[in-house]
């Protein structure tokens, strides 16, 4: 069964903030309902799929907050007592990057090499389903907003992980595991409706019996 | 529901089924959108034909 895929909008990606903060909204994804705009959770859980320490972690939310990508409040109970936090996403979700969730919440991959592999899943053309990004080393430095040896050291992670193929002195990036996975959904889907025109011709045969 | 016509043109088989049938089948879970897309790829390489559904009068 495929998991839900963490959409990242591209209004937060364009956003001047800490690549922290985006990835802290990336976690609350995680607990994230279908298509609800109302995310249940604790900081405890939360703190556990970002690795942050709490006060680290209020401080992304604070600018989540801030930047009014999400709202925030206290769920209270009945007799009073305070529960979970209750985050409303307030972003605009109409356009989006679909991360898989194996990447989204790989520990081996830095937050800069999520965000970038976000980033480059943006600059993707979708129509073409190829897979293919073209972005220079300066245009990527500038988006995840760091240094160019920086952008050196987020290719090569994702290189190593096996999620992205580069040439040297080239732009074009292509996201092979994406890619080798849509490949690998078509051709199961591809195999069900090959599956009909078989029922089809046994229903044939019994007929003719 | 999408329903959805097509003729398998090595067997000429003319079947009727719905894109969320398709979907349902599937375990990789895949959306109404990603089935369309394989579906017009199969047109493409002339492994079945997409009949439309018209009224009958």
């Amino acid at each position: 069964m495929k998991q839900r895929h963490p959409k990242m909008p591209y209004v937060l990606l364009e956003l001047k903030m800490s690549n922290h903060a985006k990835y802290v909204y990336m976690a609350l994804l995680h607990f994230r309902s279908k298509r609800s705009k109302t995310i249940k959770v604790s900081l405890t859980k939360v703190a556990e799929v970002t690795g942050l320490k709490g006060r680290q972690l209020t401080n992304h939310i604070n600018t989540l907050v801030q930047h009014n990508v999400i709202e925030r409040r206290q769920n209270t109970h009945g007799s009073g007592e305070y529960g979970c936090n209750v985050y409303t996403i307030l972003c605009d979700e109409t356009y989006f990057a679909e991360i898989p969730w194996e990447i989204a919440y790989e520990d081996a991959l830095s937050v800069n090499a999520k965000i970038g592999y976000c980033i480059m899943k943006r600059y993707t053309d979708l129509d073409k389903q190829d897979y293919v990004c073209y972005m220079t080393k300066r245009e990527l430095a500038k988006k995840i907003g760091c240094s160019l040896n920086e952008v050196d050291k987020v290719k090569r992670n994702l290189k190593n992980a096996g999620l992205i193929a580069y040439e040297r002195n080239s732009n074009k990036i292509t996201l092979i595991y994406e890619k080798a996975l849509v490949a690998e959904c078509n051709e199961e889907i591809k195999q069900v409706v090959r599956s009909k025109n078989k029922v089809i011709q046994n229903e044939n045969y019994s007929d003719a019996f | 529901m999408k329903i959805i016509r097509m003729l398998f043109k090595d067997t000429k088989c003319l079947i009727t089924t719905s894109v969320e049938e398709i979907a349902k089948e599937c375990k990789s879970n895949p959306d109404d959108l990603e089935v369309m897309r394989v579906l017009e790829e199969m047109a493409r390489d002339n492994e079945i034909v997409i009949v439309p559904i018209r009224k009958e009068y």
